[in-house]
């Protein structure tokens, strides 16, 4: 079961850092499976926020990666880990676990979301 | 203490801006070395400790069974204690921080694990991973600074509450397994109108729910299995429960407030970088010297600088991490906060009472602000 972190009310108070760029890659476009939203993900943008701009309601936490506040299950795709490039596939009918705030889209992909 | 920003002194004035970043990549890079290195043996590990937890615990309400034999009520108790101590230290806190997320096995896992604690593990991942850890030790923003109910920084406004603040310290260390669902509540919050109390009492009744089943299990079922040893099964657990609690409030009153660690200022963080976040992390905690036994027992937390650093790699990598993280603290001059436990203890217990009192009157002009962390 995973639990709805809340809502960053205000958004400017938001926590200093962002990851970093390993090495942009492709972007893609992401699906979000529960709410029906889709949406073109640049891949240097975390899914985090491409689901907040497409008016998903996403879980989060710290948005730097250190909280598993957000992790979400990736059903369809692969995402680049932002801090250091690294890739996550998801298996077929296997969704993997992952954390949307320093994640991207590296290629067409789908949350379970 | 006071905040770092407003010491004459600073601990980083020695350090640039690049050197910051440079230090920052440091760390990434030992991050991302432990991480390509995880596999089998760190796997292996937490399996056989969840193993090893699950048995001491079933093993020792076995013997419970036939406490009212002395000995079997000291072995029982012992025996209860250490694996209370262990499920909700090196197992379900490092569960909860996602450092064993990477097996992907679902029953292992930060999404799925519930604790035996009375805080839901959700709620505790949002006080703990989420602002603890991301605001370390900056006053009016981490709650651990204190816990609401005491004052552990000079520049903590004073009151006549904190008067008997060592007196809060002790109720809550006794009690501190409630105490923190207490935390996790934010009952302050509630009260000032600042949290949402529909969504306060769908939290306060899950807390209630995951009370009823301690409380049943370990002062109804258990005691009620043990027939002519009820009420020494029953004075069993609850002495197990004491003693997991004294022991896990103080190992993490040693995490923050031992003598040289930092707090830091609000602004100080706005625009704040990797570089300058892995820096709070290094100056905001404590370790705790000691052999491989409190190591386990701590739940690795005699490591708190290296957990601060890198909350999420497996907790049995801080210890082998930890003589190169000194020597990264050594070539920047920074100083490397840590000693044996009664020491960290007793200087701890010594902040919560000293700053039960109002500030001594300074005698100089406020000095101007030091350099921060944010130039």
């Amino acid at each position: 079961m995973i639990h709805r972190g809340s809502i960053s009310l205000s958004q400017k108070h938001v926590k200093r850092f962002r990851a970093k760029l390993a090495a942009a890659g492709q972007g893609g476009s992401v699906e979000f499976t529960r709410s029906g939203s889709r949406a073109e993900a640049p891949g240097d943008t975390a899914l985090l926020d491409v689901g907040e701009a497409a008016g998903v309601l996403m879980p989060s936490g710290c948005r730097m990666g250190i909280c598993y506040g957000c992790v979400l299950p990736l059903a369809e795709g692969s995402v680049r880990d932002l801090r250091d490039g690294s890739v996550t596939t998801a298996g077929h009918e296997s969704p993997v676990l992952i954390q949307t705030c320093i994640n991207a889209a590296a290629g067409p992909c789908s949350l379970t979301v | 203490m006071t905040v770092m920003q407003k010491n004459p002194t600073s601990p980083i004035a020695h350090l640039t801006d690049a050197d910051i970043e440079q230090l920052g990549k440091e760390l990434d890079a030992l991050r991302e070395r432990v991480i390509d290195s995880r596999g089998q043996r760190d796997a292996d590990y937490i399996r056989r400790l969840i193993d090893v937890q699950r048995f001491l615990e079933l093993a020792s309400r076995g013997v419970l069974l036939f406490s009212l034999f002395p000995p079997a009520w000291l072995v029982g108790t012992t025996g209860l204690s250490l694996s209370k101590i262990l499920e909700n230290m090196e197992i379900g806190h490092n569960v909860l921080h996602g450092q064993w997320d990477w097996m992907r096995d679902p029953a292992i896992h930060s999404t799925t694990w519930e604790w035996d604690n009375v805080t839901p593990a959700d709620m505790w991942k949002h006080s703990h991973n989420e602002l603890h850890h991301a605001y370390t030790n900056v006053l009016g923003k981490d709650n651990d600074l204190g816990y609401g109910i005491m004052r552990v920084d000079e520049d903590m406004r004073w009151s006549t509450f904190y008067l008997a603040q060592p007196l809060w310290n002790f109720i809550n260390m006794l009690v501190f397994e409630y105490g923190i669902a207490a935390y996790d509540l934010e009952i302050g919050k509630v009260l000032k109108g600042r949290k949402d109390k529909g969504e306060f009492w769908g939290q306060a009744k899950r807390v209630l729910g995951k009370i009823r089943r301690n409380v049943t299990r370990d002062y109804v079922v258990h005691p009620a299995l043990s027939g002519p040893s009820a009420l020494t099964t029953l004075s069993a657990n609850a002495t197990a429960n004491l003693v997991r609690n004294v022991w896990t409030h103080s190992v993490i009153m040693c995490g923050h407030f031992p003598s040289g660690v930092q707090t830091f200022s609000k602004s100080s963080i706005e625009g704040e970088t990797r570089g300058q976040w892995y820096l709070r992390q290094m100056l905001g905690a404590a370790n705790i010297d000691g052999g491989p036994l409190l190591h386990l027992l701590t739940g690795n937390l005699s490591f708190q600088i290296e957990h601060h650093l890198f909350p999420d790699l497996p907790s049995n990598r801080y210890q082998e991490i930890a003589p190169e993280v000194r020597e990264i603290f050594q070539r920047y001059g920074l100083v490397y906060v840590s000693g044996p436990m009664a020491e960290q203890l007793a200087q701890a217990w010594w902040k919560v009472v000293r700053l039960s009192l109002p500030n001594p009157e300074p005698t100089t002009a406020v000095m101007a602000v030091g350099q921060g962390l944010a130039a």
